[in-house]
């Protein structure tokens, strides 16, 4: 593989085009390579990548990869075997559509079914996209903002190694007291750059129940609307709302 | 001179301790930290900024300790003071960004950073069992589970509707099968944390804190290990060290920070030190002759500290000298001691099983 992308550099990230990805072909190993047992002949020269790209592409672990990746993010942190091979063996069908993929994967009764189908974590920063969104935000997203991400550990792009930030639960969930603490400036309009208009949001849903029902997306229990009800207070009930569990999961 | 403690030779785990990595960004040079003051080639390489053996603190007859760490020879001579000369890791870039990322990552290809995998692997958890004091995580902390930035116990409060807020959450909360617990230990910890701010911190007379952020972030951190609150690793940064130029003005003050932060953090912790140890690293060393400029240059090898319960005291590992033949690259302390090695036993002794580094 290393020898396939032989004459490929970066420009230097100052002067004329500055970082653009760039093919000298002088600088390329132009002999036939074996890559994965498969041959790629001699004299391709920049096109040696995209056969590379095709066969991993079409490799049949990288569909039980990516089908392992998309199963973890919609199911389970460790989800049955089959339903895994159901999306790996759709994503090959269809010579690796993400539409189908999906659809196969939303037809699982493992996505479908309430009685298997468990609620899944979000992650921080789903967390705080998902206040943003729910609250109308108007937002710079700027450095205060992100401060909640860092100290969450889960500042976008800063993860040090390919795996990237763990997909499972356990490591998040040590992060409510920083959610807590976000839902309540969010909503008492502590985030320096992001604000939040609470009692428009509480009118417009027209009560606490129907704000209940805007930050779950199912109608609140009764331990839900009594706790909003009691607070009594437009800013204390959305940030009760945006900390509460069901505003966790998805 | 002794080899590295291993995990034969010490003794048996430390439960429920705190590992606190005290971060000297910028490369700090060993050989002024803990001059070698009996190696030759030390006065020969360095005739304008080597320390004078009038001066050095002796730690071991061939050791010493600059003067401005004098603070920190009651705690030596305690063997509660590690010292490793000629220590780093295997990344030979020189550069600060490259060093300090292999460090903080415990080597390449791992995921996350080393206390971050300490504190998975041990099934540790809680609101407050990673903090590192400053406004973000460090590599070393991240895949933590819940680790967290906090300069203050300000920052952790959930304002005005505080009191309102944690009973209902509390409720909410209850019977909640997969976050109920994490969720329960969060609301005690903001209570906690509550009280904290109420009750003034009183470490004890003879713990002299300087008014700088190291201090204040040792501080911070002993209070939480005072407090039970389930801390299992801290990370503070002491940036700074990059002694181009006029090394002496430079490194000074930042030794007496570090020396007066370490031996009050060891005051105000007293038994509690037993069970907590404080690892003292830098990304690289720097070059044994001095520059024209009265500093020195990016080099390789430099000094790890163990302060408190997780490291054998005395001096450790190997000292390869300083003789023209023994220099490595361009003429640097050759790393001798693997830091991972040091850090490794540390974790151990803290009950890293396996997956520590």
């Amino acid at each position: 593989v290393a020898r396939c992308f032989t004459g490929f550099t970066v420009r230097p990230r100052s002067g004329f085009r500055k970082g653009a990805v760039e093919f000298q072909e002088d600088a390329h190993d132009a002999g036939a390579k074996r890559v994965l047992g498969r041959v790629i002949p001699a004299g391709l020269g920049a096109r040696d990548v995209d056969e590379v790209i095709d066969l991993v592409a079409a490799h049949p672990s990288t569909a039980v990869h990516l089908a392992g990746k998309l199963c973890r993010r919609f199911l389970a942190d460790e989800p049955r075997e089959a339903a895994v091979a159901a999306v790996a063996a759709a994503f090959t069908r269809s010579g690796g559509q993400i539409a189908s993929t999906l659809r196969a994967l939303f037809d699982l009764p493992d996505f479908l079914d309430g009685a298997t189908a468990r609620p899944r974590l979000k992650r921080p920063f789903h967390y705080l996209a998902s206040a943003l969104r729910a609250t109308d935000a108007m937002t710079d997203a700027a450095a205060p903002l992100l401060a909640y991400l860092s100290a969450m550990g889960h500042y976008p792009f800063a993860y040090p190694t390919p795996d990237g930030y763990p997909q499972e639960a356990r490591p998040w969930r040590d992060t409510l007291l920083w959610r807590f603490k976000l839902a309540a400036d969010l909503a008492g309009g502590r985030v320096a750059g992001t604000s939040v208009d609470a009692a428009r949001l509480l009118s417009r849903a027209g009560s606490e129940r129907g704000l209940a029902a805007h930050l779950f997306g199912r109608g609140p229990t009764a331990a839900e609307e009594k706790a909003l009800l009691a607070l009594g207070d437009p800013g204390d009930s959305l940030a009760l709302g945006l900390a509460a569990p069901a505003f966790q999961v998805y | 001179m002794a080899a590295l403690a291993t995990r034969e030779t010490t003794p048996g785990p430390i439960e429920n301790g705190t590992v606190v990595v005290v971060f000297l960004r910028g490369g700090a040079d060993g050989l002024t930290l803990v001059p070698p003051v009996g190696d030759d080639g030390y006065y020969r390489e360095r005739p304008q900024l080597a320390v004078p053996r009038a001066e050095a603190v002796p730690l071991d007859g061939f050791f010493a300790l600059h003067p401005a760490l004098r603070p920190l020879l009651p705690l030596f001579a305690d063997g509660l003071l590690t010292v490793v000369p000629a220590c780093g890791s295997d990344d030979d870039t020189r550069s600060h960004f490259e060093a300090q990322d292999l460090m903080e990552q415990g080597g390449r290809g791992r995921g996350g950073g080393f206390l971050g995998r300490f504190l998975r692997a041990g099934g540790a958890g809680g609101p407050l069992s990673g903090v590192a004091f400053g406004t973000a995580l460090p590599l070393s902390l991240l895949g933590a589970p819940g680790a967290i930035a906090l300069r203050t116990l300000d920052e952790l409060s959930l304002g005005a509707a505080e009191a309102s807020l944690l009973g209902p959450l509390g409720d909410l909360y209850q019977g909640d099968l997969a976050l109920g617990p994490s969720a329960q230990a969060a609301l005690q910890a903001l209570r906690t944390l509550e009280r904290l701010r109420r009750e003034p911190d009183r470490p004890p007379a003879d713990a002299a804190y300087a008014d700088d952020d190291l201090s204040r972030g040792l501080r911070l951190v002993a209070r939480l290990i005072k407090e039970d609150l389930g801390l299992r690793a801290a990370t503070l940064d002491l940036p700074g060290w990059d002694s181009h130029v006029l090394q002496a003005q430079v490194m000074e003050p930042l030794m007496r920070s570090l020396a007066a932060g370490l031996a009050a953090f060891a005051r105000d912790l007293g038994r509690r030190l037993a069970r907590t140890s404080v690892l003292v690293m830098t990304e690289f060393g720097r070059r044994v002759g001095e520059n024209s400029a009265l500093g020195t240059d990016h080099g390789r090898g430099s000094v790890l500290f163990v302060l408190g319960a997780g490291g054998p005291g005395g001096v450790q590992g190997r000292w390869p000298g300083l003789g023209r033949s023994a220099l490595e690259g361009p003429g640097d302390v050759a790393v001798a001691n693997d830091f991972r090695e040091v850090v490794g036993a540390v974790l151990h002794r803290h009950g890293a099983r396996g997956a520590g580094l």
